[in-house]
């Protein structure tokens, strides 16, 4: 059963077929020939992979984020970044990674923040005289917090595949993710003479007030989210909602929004939640497979055999992790892995908020490196370079990446301190 | 941009009545999408505002997500949308893609049937059951199912017959994967 899945799963992955109907159709496949279960569990399956409240805040943070940037606020959250760092040496590229970080507060996924951020700041960079490698490497780098600082996509989609307080996982995302973008800022400055980086003439404090001051709405989604969610006032779905209305009051106070704009928006990202949850969806079937065919328990045994020790196996784990996020774009792999993971993890007696974002942190990191560095070949198209000459430069950026995420996974602080706040 | 200007003219996937169900269905996923939002601040205004707690808005939304995630998804086999890997894009001659096109086309057609078939199986066992609040028939909130692999279908099927199936290069690699 279990050979008939991953068979068929590999090829159909070759020969380009969707990884939803991929998933789903080689459990299928499983089910058929190799048990003698009934095939009603697939829609049964299906439906209660989705038929989920939480699940709700996917649709809406990604419309809200999309609001936010129709609405012009990448545009102002640039300008204040540029304003506040462009002075510094290789101040573009720290302006570049504070605007990824303010970005990451107000949208859930990785993609949408790095084309909104990238088609700005790279082009400027490039006039500025960056080497477009450099360029590339930090703004895909940068754009690795989306999913970490709240709101995430994917903390939803784990948060309610576990059981795990969604709520608690935004919580416990924040300063490790704050934690890597300092990181990042610190390495692009110490690789700024190779990247080709200068620094721009200082802003007149007029300016920087100004700047800031126009940037300042950006502030009102993420502390809606985190202080709705702190004070326990609203779950994380109605603080998407709520974002979704800000974000479009915004946007009609900016007068940037059009009836025909938001019905394009709202298509938007219809479109991508569902590509999403569907993929959600096919991958239920599949883990409902791996599950019933004992192929978790077989995962756990086999682990057990290697190593008894917790922190040995979470550097193990985190090796699986990052060589499936190499293949596997970030929500199918998730989504694959956390059914065989949720066992393994109880058995070695990990923090659940700790283990999840230490999950996602290490899943993330395939946006960057080859094959299917999706992140990076995105920068890589706007910035008009060729993705295998970005390496070089990329390579400290995943290294501090995956010490980052070391760092979550052995210092329990960063994740447990901000969720703990909520109980007391 | 309108997905109707992306599409080669006087093809299969512009032909009248494609559109129309397309047209359709795009102002469905739009409602259904804006009213996510416009139900669940219905809910916490009645909570802080009215003081009442409304019974049947967590349940609706719940169940609008279903019907928004499978017409969804046929509006990405629409756009080419879906995340795929796809690795042998550029090594395969384009009769070799083609080939390779219309392989995927089916065993999805295939995936649909499947779902399609025992998604309705599914409503048929629980025709007389409604939901626990708001007493919505179940068997409409799970029609999502085989309807939704209906359009998947009829999307995939188009496309390959008018030779629109190819990922266009204007769009990001990978589809919209979050």
């Amino acid at each position: 059963m279990t050979l008939i899945l991953f068979a068929c799963f590999a090829l159909f992955l070759v020969i380009g077929l969707p990884l939803a109907f991929a998933m789903g159709l080689s459990a299928i496949l499983a089910l058929y020939f190799g048990s003698n279960l009934s095939l009603l569990v697939i829609p049964q399956r299906m439906n209660a992979s989705l038929d989920s409240f939480a699940l709700l805040a996917v649709p809406l943070f990604i419309l809200a984020g999309e609001l936010m940037n129709a609405g012009g606020i990448t545009e102002r959250i640039v300008r204040f970044s540029r304003s506040a760092l462009g002075h510094f040496k290789g101040g573009l590229a720290q302006a570049n990674i504070l605007s990824n970080m303010f970005m990451a507060a107000l949208s859930g996924s990785s993609l949408a923040d790095l084309s909104a951020i990238g088609s700005m700041m790279i082009p400027a960079m490039t006039r500025e005289g960056y080497k477009k490698a450099y360029s590339v490497a930090i703004t895909s780098c940068a754009a690795l917090m989306a999913p970490i600082i709240p709101p995430s996509v994917i903390a939803v989609i784990y948060g309610s595949m576990t059981g795990i307080s969604i709520g608690s996982l935004f919580l416990a995302g924040a300063l490790p993710g704050i934690m890597a973008g300092i990181g990042i800022m610190l390495l692009a400055r110490v690789m700024a003479d190779r990247g080709g980086a200068r620094a721009m003439p200082r802003e007149s404090w007029g300016d920087f007030g100004r700047a800031s001051g126009r940037a300042l709405p950006a502030l009102a989604v993420p502390a809606i989210i985190v202080g709705g969610i702190l004070s326990g006032v609203f779950t994380p779905t109605e603080a998407g909602a709520v974002a979704v209305a800000y974000a479009l009051l915004y946007g009609l106070a900016t007068r940037r929004h059009n009836a025909s704009g938001i019905y394009a928006l709202l298509l938007n990202a219809g479109v991508t939640t569902a590509s999403a949850l569907l993929a959600l969806a096919g991958a239920s079937l599949f883990s409902y497979v791996l599950v019933s065919s004992g192929f978790a328990r077989l995962a756990l045994e086999l682990m057990l055999t290697i190593t008894e020790n917790p922190q040995v196996a979470l550097l193990l784990i985190f090796v699986l992790l990052m060589v499936l996020g190499m293949f596997v774009e970030t929500v199918s792999a998730l989504i694959l892995v956390t059914p065989i993971l949720m066992p393994v993890a109880a058995h070695y007696g990990y923090t659940d908020v700790q283990f999840g974002i230490f999950t996602l942190m290490s899943l993330v990191l395939g946006g960057l490196t080859p094959p299917v560095g999706i992140l990076a070949m995105v920068a890589c198209r706007i910035a008009d370079i060729e993705y295998s000459k970005t390496f070089g430069m990329l390579m400290p950026f995943v290294a501090w990446w995956a010490v980052a995420t070391l760092l979550v996974a052995y210092v329990p602080f960063l994740t447990t301190w901000l969720p703990s706040l909520v109980l007391n | 941009m309108n997905q109707d200007s992306r599409l080669p003219e006087g093809t299969l996937a512009t032909a009248l009545p494609v559109r129309l169900v397309r047209h359709a269905l795009e102002v469905l996923v739009a409602l259904v999408v804006a009213s996510y939002a416009a139900i669940i601040c219905l809910q916490i205004f009645y909570r802080f505002v009215l003081n009442d707690s409304l019974v049947w808005s967590e349940e609706l939304v719940r169940y609008g997500l279903l019907w928004g995630v499978m017409l969804g998804a046929a509006l990405a086999s629409d756009r080419n949308a879906h995340v795929a890997l796809d690795p042998l894009r550029n090594s395969l001659s384009p009769r070799a893609y083609r080939a390779m096109a219309w392989l995927c086309g089916v065993l999805i057609v295939l995936f649909c049937a499947v779902v399609g078939w025992y998604g309705w199986e599914y409503i048929n066992r629980l025709w007389q059951m409604r939901s626990p609040a708001s007493q919505i028939p179940m068997r409409w909130v799970f029609a999502s199912m085989p309807i939704g692999c209906t359009l998947i279908a009829f999307f995939t099927i188009i496309h390959l017959i008018s030779g629109t199936y190819q990922r266009r290069d204007d769009d990001t690699p990978g589809g919209h994967a979050p």
